[in-house]
């Protein structure tokens, strides 16, 4: 009988221990903190349709002046290979709604004779700016943390943001992003 | 006008951002309220870049150099984005960088990748009396949901008797390497 508080003793023992050892497997199983990759905008849309990147002439192409339109700003560069799969679809969308309240932009965080290789290796029925350096800038002030790309920006035709993503878009989801928010 | 979002997949992370960001922390969340309001972001959840390829290196004796990187799960780096140099009066010599999975990219033709890790050796020549040596690696990787990181730059000061210092990768102005042909 005497044995008996013994052994429960033992017992609490062997499950605080295997607790503790759970736990301390537990927090180093822990993947490594995941911070979210999308941060608030450190820009106004004042400011957004204020900024201007080059075009492939070098001749500098505000984004107000698509203020009106529904305008989607897509960062992206020649050595991301998302970025360039996602690009028939922005292309057959702009060709699609030619003539209408749609305009799509791509801006690369690239080298201008870079673009225009590609342009002419894949060439696209919607404006290339380049900037090498400011285009992943300004998409960070957008909220792209990290630089990560895609990163595509949709502004109302009052210029306002209406939806940011990383990563690229199906085309039935743009189709339907479009269609529900292009002036008629 | 409505803010829509289209059914985010089942690895992303949809963040509404309130027009006045009440407990934002610090400047950014400050300056984030005077700035747009109400957009709706759509993001997946990814990891850091100097989380996702992890960056050591090494002196394996005082000719050779070994640089590692570990890849987390989902994420690939690119063989032929590899840079490395050394401070002066080193120079590094052609690196034996190991084979990685071939693909053939539609755009980029034949590629190889390393998933999981890669461990490149480089010769070292005029590794000066201290047997110090100061490298930098510029990197480029992506993950599988679809977005590529920028160019990584990666730094270290190592010495014979095996300490390193390593500072974390920082993103690299695209300028200093994509200027360059």
């Amino acid at each position: 009988m005497s044995k008996r508080p013994l052994l429960a003793l033992g017992a609490v023992i062997l499950a605080l221990a295997g607790v503790s050892i759970w736990l301390d497997q537990a927090f180093k199983a822990a993947p490594a903190p995941v911070a979210s990759n999308a941060v608030p905008a450190t820009i106004g849309d004042g400011a957004v349709m204020a900024a201007s990147f080059p075009d492939l002439e070098g001749r500098p192409q505000p984004l107000g002046q698509w203020q009106g339109k529904l305008l989607v700003v897509n960062f992206w560069a020649t050595w991301c290979a998302p970025c360039r799969e996602e690009m028939p679809i922005f292309d057959k969308l702009q060709a699609q709604y030619a003539g209408k309240k749609l305009q799509i932009v791509g801006i690369a965080a690239d080298t201008v004779p870079k673009v225009q290789e590609f342009q002419k290796q894949t060439p696209v029925r919607y404006p290339l700016l380049a900037d090498s350096t400011g285009a992943l800038e300004f998409s960070k002030r957008l909220g792209n943390r990290l630089g990560l790309l895609p990163h595509t920006v949709i502004f109302g035709p009052d210029g306002k943001q209406i939806l940011a993503k990383l990563g690229p878009f199906t085309e039935p989801e743009l189709a339907a992003i479009i269609a529900e928010n292009v002036p008629k | 006008m409505t803010t829509k979002l289209f059914v985010p997949s089942m690895l992303c992370l949809l963040l509404a951002v309130p027009s006045t960001h009440a407990g934002s922390p610090g400047a950014a969340g400050a300056q984030a309220a005077k700035a747009s309001k109400a957009p709706a972001i759509e993001a997946p959840e990814l990891l850091d870049p100097e989380v996702a390829f992890r960056f050591s290196a090494k002196l394996l004796d005082a000719k050779t150099l070994e640089v590692r990187y570990a890849i987390a799960d989902g994420y690939y780096m690119y063989k032929d984005k590899f840079k490395f140099s050394a401070a002066a009066p080193a120079a590094l010599g052609k690196a034996s960088i190991p084979k990685g999975d071939v693909k053939d990219d539609p755009n980029f033709g034949r590629v190889e990748t390393y998933r999981s890790g890669v461990a490149v050796k480089l010769p070292v020549a005029g590794l000066p009396q201290d047997g110090k040596l100061s490298v930098t690696v510029i990197s480029q990787g992506c993950a599988d949901v679809g977005v590529c990181y920028p160019p990584l730059t990666s730094k270290a000061t190592l010495d014979l008797k095996g300490s390193s210092s390593e500072t974390p990768s920082a993103a690299k102005p695209l300028s200093s390497i994509l200027n360059k042909p």
